[in-house]
């Protein structure tokens, strides 16, 4: 179906190779999954198999790759369309035409069927992705699970024998994304369609795969069935964040115990590890939280946006110095209303926000910035300058600071973060990773008291992630409040004091993370689901991490 | 989530082939364009607005006039400022304003103003009837079908698609700005052009990058693969659908008419006319008012199937 000869390609701009010498097969009705670091070569991969590079994107390039008999070196992207349907990294910007069931049929108005086709195809997409509920809407009416179902039926209209997909979930919330990934799994099951999948989070998808194909700097490093591949020290030496079970089951398997294979699922994890756990003896797993005095204080705070959508119905609670909370919750339950509150970006509708005693209601935002920094998602919207640099000290510029202080504070912030080589360089020609480190530094310089930040892990690699988690932990050491929303349990659950779980603009639940996290259904971390099958063992179930777990089970053989 | 530009509404407007819609917003303009007489712009104007309330799209229609009322009432200030030609001084300035001398504010200066502005707020309020009445994929469909400027058309249609996408990031840069402390509406002009920088050069990035993006989706669905496309919607055009089409190419030749034969103007120097119509001309209004105004009920019958 897909066979890569020696494929090396260098961007115009660039002397480093964006694909090295890279060969491989990939047979009809395969699900693959294409792993690795951000900047190892994943999308341009993609770019390569319908064509995008070499015919939209300039460059050098060597080797051949054919995707079903057609050697796209030589076959335009548009004729290629018909035989790789490819789904981007961003819902919003592929959606075209502002109604669904149009856009799906845009890619055969353009390869001239006749209305009559049109029409059958596009209900069949509608249909094989789930969508047709939402046919009339406009593309801004969608949620972004939606907008990428939407992506994928316009793809899958064209009855392409090859789907590709680049990061298909790193812009959506948990459910989304597990409704994206389940209709690509019933796709590849139920059409036979193959799939070839850019994803960073691999405890969605590892379980779904028939092989992963591991990528760093360009290159080809690991090339097999999951199980194979997720074993391999390599793997986790490429800076891929491996899923929580499989973890654990390395590190088992790293003492020099036997187990049959990696799990992959909680299902499979529950079995394998039960002798370790049945031997396992209760250990205490308790957060110290040293908080000090009220930061924010939320009373009862009602928001009620102009069209009258009702975002925060009477929130009270308080984020206090040295504390680092995660705001949690599903899509639209008011997470993002809440934290423009802090720094008075929002001002409540009922109800008063006191930041350190000051009232936001009463205060500018310029005032309350000089103690709240805040984060957006994004961190392309954090950048304008022409160098890090002045990105950096901007802040402190504005704000009658001596020379001498900005100086040494910028210097001091770009050290921290990495970025001191990088001072001269422009910005948004950063990579994710380095682009996010900036973003950050550009507030941080600043010491704000109180450290907002709205999903900044979301679409990031492992290695950027676990730098900012790390990064955020030491900051909060210092007395400083850390509020973090986010969706990745996974990430908070080894960091975080304290869970906020939001819904439809309520607090659901307001505790200690080892509180808020465990003995749920779904809203808990992979291995307190695994763990929570062994209540019958006596094991406590309050695990969240794989060390955590790795304590349980070696506690009493140590 | 953003609400879109164009909500899609249900009304018997939207359910109107869209040449309908064109031509006969077309035929507003043209028609408000011939005439100069109040009574004829108060009436263009009065069959958009019924429009806009028939089609349920008032309050969407509202919020693009208020801008052009805003614009309108500039007008009616500047007007008199620079216009001196009236005869009836209202009042007179004690200085001298540098090059425009001693203003003095004449009674026919501000009617001018307010009779432009009436022209301006019919063209506006067409074109408003138009886009939130027409879906922009079907001006789009409509325009490529006669091979009118096919670029174009898919250039505005994804403009007009990408807008609440732009209004929201520039909202998002505000935001990011007003968090890093910065004043963006105080100071002086340099000041708050300075302090708007960081968020117009990231817009311009961002508009750039999702270019690129809307390209890679574009040609990995085949745009641009044939010269000629087909379309999945092919709005049905039927024998009502014909009359308004015809009777919006009446209404602009009604218009020529009415000048040809020497009404429908308005003289507001030296002095203001009065308003009065002669025996002639009142046959002349009624047929050019039951033409503009025909749309409503045809579009009614149309919507109730009565094809």
């Amino acid at each position: 179906m897909i066979k890569i000869s020696d494929l090396s390609f260098y961007y115009s701009d660039s002397a480093e190779p964006a694909l090295s010498d890279v060969s491989l097969k990939i047979k009809p009705g395969e699900f693959v999954l294409v792993a690795g670091s951000s900047g190892s070569g994943k999308s341009s991969l993609c770019r390569c198999l319908n064509g995008l590079i070499p015919h939209f994107y300039g460059g050098r390039i060597k080797g051949e790759v054919v995707v079903c008999e057609k050697n796209v070196f030589e076959t335009p992207t548009k004729v290629l369309a018909e035989y790789v349907g490819v789904v981007f990294q961003d819902p919003e910007n592929q959606l075209l035409m502002s109604e669904v069931e149009r856009e799906i049929a845009f890619g055969l108005e353009n390869l001239c069927y006749p209305p009559n086709i049109i029409n059958k195809r596009v209900e069949e997409a509608l249909d094989s992705v789930g969508i047709s509920h939402i046919r009339h809407r406009h593309p801004t009416e969608l949620s972004g699970g939606e907008k990428q179902k939407t992506a994928i039926a316009s793809s899958l209209v064209l009855n392409p024998q090859v789907l590709v997909l680049d990061e298909p979930t790193s812009e959506l919330d948990p459910k989304s994304a597990e409704d994206v990934i389940n209709v690509l799994e019933r796709l590849n099951c139920d059409l036979g369609l193959t799939i070839v999948l850019v994803e960073h989070r691999l405890d969605r998808v590892v379980h779904h795969v028939d092989r992963i194909i591991a990528l760093d700097k360009g290159r080809v490093i690991l090339d097999g069935h999951p199980k194979k591949i997720l074993a391999d020290p390599r793997f986790k030496s490429l800076g891929v964040g491996l899923p929580p079970i499989v973890s654990l089951a390395n590190t088992i398997r790293n003492r020099g115990f036997r187990l049959d294979a990696i799990p992959l699922t909680v299902r499979e994890g529950r079995r394998m590890f039960s002798g370790f756990f049945q031997e396992s003896r209760r250990i205490e797993l308790t957060d110290k939280i040293d908080r000090g005095e009220i930061k924010v204080d939320f009373r009862d705070v009602s928001y009620t946006y102009p069209n009258d959508a009702v975002a925060l119905r009477k929130v009270s609670l308080g984020f206090y110095a040295g504390e680092f909370v995660a705001v949690m919750g599903r899509n639209a339950s008011g997470k993002t209303s809440l934290i423009k509150h802090i720094n008075g970006l929002l001002k409540p509708t009922g109800g008063c926000v006191l930041v350190s005693g000051r009232d936001t209601r009463k205060a500018d935002v310029s005032k309350l910035a000089e103690m709240v920094g805040y984060v957006f998602q994004n961190p392309n919207v954090h950048l304008f300058a022409d160098t890090v640099e002045e990105e950096v000290r901007y802040i402190l510029e504005n704000r009658n600071v001596s020379e001498e202080v900005i100086c040494s504070k910028t210097d001091s912030v770009l050290g921290l973060f990495g970025l001191t080589d990088k001072k001269d360089s422009y910005p948004r020609s950063l990579s994710g990773g380095e682009r996010q480190r900036v973003a950050l530094a550009s507030v941080i310089v600043a010491e704000p008291d109180i450290l907002v930040l709205d999903e900044p892990t979301r679409g990031m690699d492992y290695a950027s992630k676990s730098f900012l988690m790390d990064f955020l932990n030491n900051y909060r050491r210092s007395g400083k409040v850390i509020v973090l929303v986010s969706h990745d349990i996974e990430s908070v659950a080894g960091y975080v004091d304290r869970v906020v779980l939001l819904s439809e603009g309520k607090v659901v639940a307001d505790g200690p993370r080892r509180d808020v996290f465990s003995n749920a259904l779904l809203f808990s971390p992979q291995i307190n689901r695994l763990v929570q099958g062994y209540k019958h063992y006596n094991v406590q179930d309050n695990i969240l991490t794989a060390l955590e777990a790795e304590q349980v089970i070696f506690s009493e053989k140590e | 989530m953003m609400d879109p530009i164009f909500p899609p509404k249900d009304s018997m407007y939207h359910r109107l082939n869209p040449l309908c819609m064109m031509l006969w917003s077309l035929s507003v303009v043209v028609a408000a364009l011939v005439f100069d007489n109040p009574v004829y712009l108060t009436l263009l104007f009065t069959a958009t607005v019924l429009v806009a309330i028939y089609a349920k799209v008032f309050r969407g229609w509202m919020s693009y006039m208020k801008y052009c009322i805003w614009l309108c009432m500039l007008i009616m200030l500047l007007n008199p400022f620079f216009s001196h030609h009236g005869t009836h001084i209202l009042y007179v300035f004690p200085f001298n304003v540098p090059l425009i001398g001693r203003p003095e504010i004449s009674l026919e200066a501000i009617a001018y103003g307010a009779g432009m502005s009436l022209r301006l707020l019919t063209i506006m309020s067409a074109f408003a009837s138009l886009l939130y009445t027409v879906n922009p994929d079907d001006l789009l469909d409509s325009l490529t079908r006669f091979r009118l400027f096919p670029k174009s058309t898919y250039v505005t249609s994804l403009a007009f698609r990408f807008m609440p996408a732009l209004i929201r990031d520039s909202d998002t840069l505000t935001e990011v700005q007003e968090s890093r402390g910065i004043r963006l509406n105080s100071g002086n002009m340099i000041q708050r052009v300075k302090a708007r920088i960081p968020v117009i050069f990231p817009l311009l990035s961002n508009s750039l990058d999702r270019a690129v993006q809307v390209s890679e989706a574009m040609e990995s669905r085949a745009f641009g693969c044939n010269s000629k496309r087909t379309f999945y919607k092919n709005p049905a055009i039927g024998g009502l659908e014909y009359t308004i089409l015809f009777l919006s190419v009446l209404t602009v030749l009604a218009a020529a008419c009415i000048r040809y034969v020497g009404f429908g103007s308005y003289n507001y120097y030296p002095s203001l006319e009065p308003i009065t119509f002669t025996f002639e001309e009142i046959p002349y209004i009624i047929v050019f008012t039951i033409l503009v105004f025909s749309i409503i009920p045809l579009a009614q019958i149309n919507s109730r199937g009565l094809r």
